[in-house]
């Protein structure tokens, strides 16, 4: 009986304290995904507090324009000879059995290797909420450019290293798997980049791929799994 | 005093309101929906776990370490067996989680065990696995287990659940309920502001682009709808309306909340479909299912039952004719 009239008696706390936090958090998710301006970069490090790294979200869905580039990973391998020489194969694309085959790869475990080799493209991506609101405070505020330089370089060093790594790792399984006898010392990998015939006849031709090129890199020995 | 009278009655017809648990059914669902697609999402990649996950993986432990953001259970995972454990440790508690057993202490295992898995590993995710993460922390306060429960057949039906007894946690759980609503208003709000910010979606070759990337499109189907201009100038437009038109239409009333709910779905079906995208599209579709009423659920099932009992009444009033056309 006394419980069921503590119970009743919490209620209206309750409420107000849940009703409390869905006003809060809202508020925050609204800051933390609007448009870049004043409000919003006064606001932002403030939201991003609570947000990150829980709530952390982007609904750039296929948004605003898809580029609709075919990205092909390619893989070439440096093989030892027996007598001792080095060799390198010519690039070969390991995404094409990915493509070749939609379904098989979407309903199968390929579609998540084909997403982790397309993952090497991370460098190119420039969206980034947080040097988005750092662009903005330092368009009036002079002092704070040499801040954002020093942080896009930062930021750009650690994708490109964390993408070389991972290509190299890549590279070191596929070359693994199509020379499973050979001894391999160096791989390299590159992303080739293949814009779409243009939607109207307007529009001109699609340059030529663009390549991405990881460079030759120590095999990665210690790798296993594939 | 008739005016504090009326606050109070207001206040109490509010909190009245506010303790009899909402959307039981369709968190259920929710639960066995997403229980599903993340089940999938570890057994499809089972045989590649070390290669994309494990310590000698993609992702090697200290690079993992570096780029850790938050707390992830793989981190306990310095040697192979400890990963092992938790892989398959994580499949058991998503098992039992869908299954319906002690889905309240369950949830947030199963979150971590999925927010772990996504942090883990190259990235390899779409934004289903966003929206999961967060609204799996919505759902640590929810009931996930009332219907579809392994759990519930074994127990008595006449004992109320504790979220209908006690009336703090129905309305934790009506929290949920609305925070769900208004997270799926927001990413189908920004999503559609988003593209309306560019070109491609007003002027239809957005549709066009993402089929041109393998990676996406139904071969032989895309390819179709693709050359159909006209349609897709269609299509584009129609998909920002959709999407900005969301949060409105959730909000308008009852009527238009099914109706813009349905019409998510079967967008999400299309996405399933057409750009091949299926553990978004689920992630989505289990988060719409979970925004329905009870008594939506329990009209859509009085109204196929109705249907059925017609069609096999008919069936059998068919068959009895036959026969006696037979016989005579």
């Amino acid at each position: 009986m006394v419980t069921q009239r503590i119970l009743k008696q919490l209620r209206l706390p309750a409420l107000v304290v849940c009703w409390s936090w869905l006003v809060f958090h809202f508020l925050c998710t609204t800051v933390y995904l609007a448009p870049t301006g004043t409000v919003q970069a006064g606001l932002y490090e403030l939201a991003c507090r609570y947000m990150r790294p829980r709530f952390s979200q982007r609904w750039a869905l296929f948004a605003p324009d898809p580029d609709g580039k075919t990205r092909h990973f390619q893989v070439r391998c440096r093989i030892e000879r027996p007598d001792g020489g080095l060799q390198d194969t010519p690039f070969y694309d390991v995404t094409e059995r990915f493509y070749a085959s939609p379904w098989h790869t979407r309903l199968g475990p390929d579609g998540r290797l084909l997403r982790a080799y397309l993952s090497t493209l991370m460098p190119l991506d420039r969206d980034d909420k947080t040097l988005d609101v750092l662009r903005y405070r330092a368009k009036a505020d002079p002092a704070l450019r040499e801040t954002l330089e020093r942080r896009l370089e930062r930021v750009g060093q650690w994708r490109s290293e964390y993408a070389r790594r991972l290509a190299a790792r890549i590279g070191s399984a596929e070359c693994r798997r199509q020379f499973p006898e050979a001894k391999i010392a160096a791989v390299t990998a590159a992303l080739d980049l293949v814009r779409p015939q243009p939607y109207f006849a307007s529009d001109p031709a699609p340059p030529d791929p663009q390549r991405v090129d990881f460079g030759w890199q120590p095999y990665a020995a210690d790798l296993r799994g594939l | 005093m008739s005016k504090v009278w009326a606050v109070r009655r207001w206040l109490q017809a509010l909190v009245d309101r506010e303790v009899e648990p909402r959307n039981l059914i369709g968190l259920s669902l929710f639960r066995v929906l997403v229980g599903i697609a993340i089940l999938s999402e570890f057994l499809l990649v089972y045989g590649q776990r070390a290669y994309l996950f494990g310590n000698r993986g993609l992702v090697p432990y200290a690079t993992y370490l570096e780029q850790m953001a938050h707390f992830s259970l793989y981190w306990f995972a310095r040697s192979d067996w400890v990963f092992e454990l938790i892989y398959h440790g994580s499949v058991l508690v998503v098992l039992l989680w869908t299954l319906g057993y002690a889905t309240r202490w369950l949830t947030p295992l199963v979150f971590y065990c999925w927010t772990s898995f996504t942090d883990r590993g190259p990235p390899l995710w779409d934004g289903g696995d966003n929206l999961m993460a967060i609204l799996l922390v919505f759902a640590c306060f929810a009931d996930l287990g009332a219907h579809f429960s392994a759990a519930r057949a074994s127990a008595d039906p006449e004992q109320p659940r504790r979220v209908q007894s006690v009336p703090a946690l129905a309305i934790f759980h009506n929290t949920v309920v609305r925070a769900f609503g208004i997270q799926v208003c927001i990413v189908y709000f920004v999503a559609g502001i988003m593209k309306a910010r560019g070109h491609a979606w007003l002027d239809g070759s957005a549709l066009y682009s993402s089929w041109a990337d393998p990676q996406f499109g139904w071969p032989g189907v895309t390819d179709r709808i693709a050359q159909n201009k006209a349609l897709l100038s269609v299509l584009g437009p129609l998909t920002i309306a959709f999407q900005i038109s969301f949060p409105f239409f959730f909000a308008l009333n009852r009527r238009s909340r099914v109706f813009i709910l349905l019409v998510a779905m079967s967008f999400h079906l299309g996405i399933a479909l057409l750009m091949g995208l299926l553990s978004f599209a689920t992630f989505f579709i289990a988060a719409e299912l979970a925004l329905i009423s009870d008594a939506e659920y329990r009209r859509a099932a009085r109204l196929l039952r109705r249907t059925f009992q017609r069609e096999s009444e008919n069936a059998v009033r068919s068959l009895d004719a036959t026969t006696s056309r037979d016989g005579k």
